[in-house]
């Protein structure tokens, strides 16, 4: 399960719409797992939070795909290294089908453990939002928690 | 007779690491088993063009960063 604040949700819903008709993309962070003082172990104090939301540019500026900038990729990764957080989430926009991982997404699936984003534009009014784990081009789909 | 090689530091994606010197972008990527045409590859805040990466050696105390494409869409 992934849990994203409304806050969040409104910030990715908003992208995806202003990028419109399309597809749009981004990057999810949340606190690092900490840890509880037992043996060393790690204990997620609020298990795959994703609470921060960085808006990508789709350099393919296309309805039918996207491709994040690798530039603003190291940019964001570098400011979430200093501001201690983890990358929680990959987002991207279907704007004309469903919010399920296309052949495409599930090949260029890189990050098997983060969660898989995508909003569907279908009904600009009442978008879907569905999250996924990709892990060697098998597709699990998650729970999301708006809280 | 056999060489012996030297260590040197380097950080990579903001952790320090240890590897021997001598070795180039894609002698590293290969050490690591990523394939390089999935990658983009940051030297010391500069983006190196994929036909570089045989040629460029890494250095004592270089910061490297390494970031797999994302991308995908409907089709």
């Amino acid at each position: 399960m992934i849990t994203i604040p409304k806050r969040v949700y409104t910030e990715m819903i908003a992208h995806a719409k202003k990028g419109y008709p399309n597809e749009t993309c981004g990057i999810l962070a949340g606190p690092p797992p900490k840890a509880d003082g037992s043996a060393g172990a790690l204990v997620a104090e609020k298990p795959n939070v994703a609470d921060v939301f960085y808006p990508m540019t789709n350099t393919d500026n296309a309805s039918i795909s996207y491709f994040m900038d690798p530039k603003e990729q190291l940019q964001v990764f570098k400011d979430m290294r200093q501001k201690v957080l983890e990358m929680r989430g990959i987002f991207h926009s279907h704007v004309a089908s469903e919010a399920t991982p296309s052949q495409k997404d599930v090949r260029l699936a890189f990050y098997p453990e983060v969660s898989y984003l995508i909003v569907s534009l279908t009904n600009l009014e009442k978008p879907v939002l569905r999250s996924f784990h990709i892990k060697e081009e098998k597709v699990t789909e998650e729970e999301i928690k708006i809280v | 007779m056999s060489e012996t090689k030297q260590l040197i530091k380097i950080v990579l994606n903001g952790k320090e690491q240890e590897v021997q010197s001598g070795l180039s972008v894609s002698d590293l990527l290969l050490k690591w088993k990523i394939r390089p045409e999935l990658v983009t590859v940051e030297i010391n805040e500069t983006i190196l063009q994929k036909l570089d990466y045989d040629g460029t050696k890494i250095q004592d105390g270089d910061h490297v960063e390494f970031v797999f494409y994302m991308g995908g869409g409907d089709q």
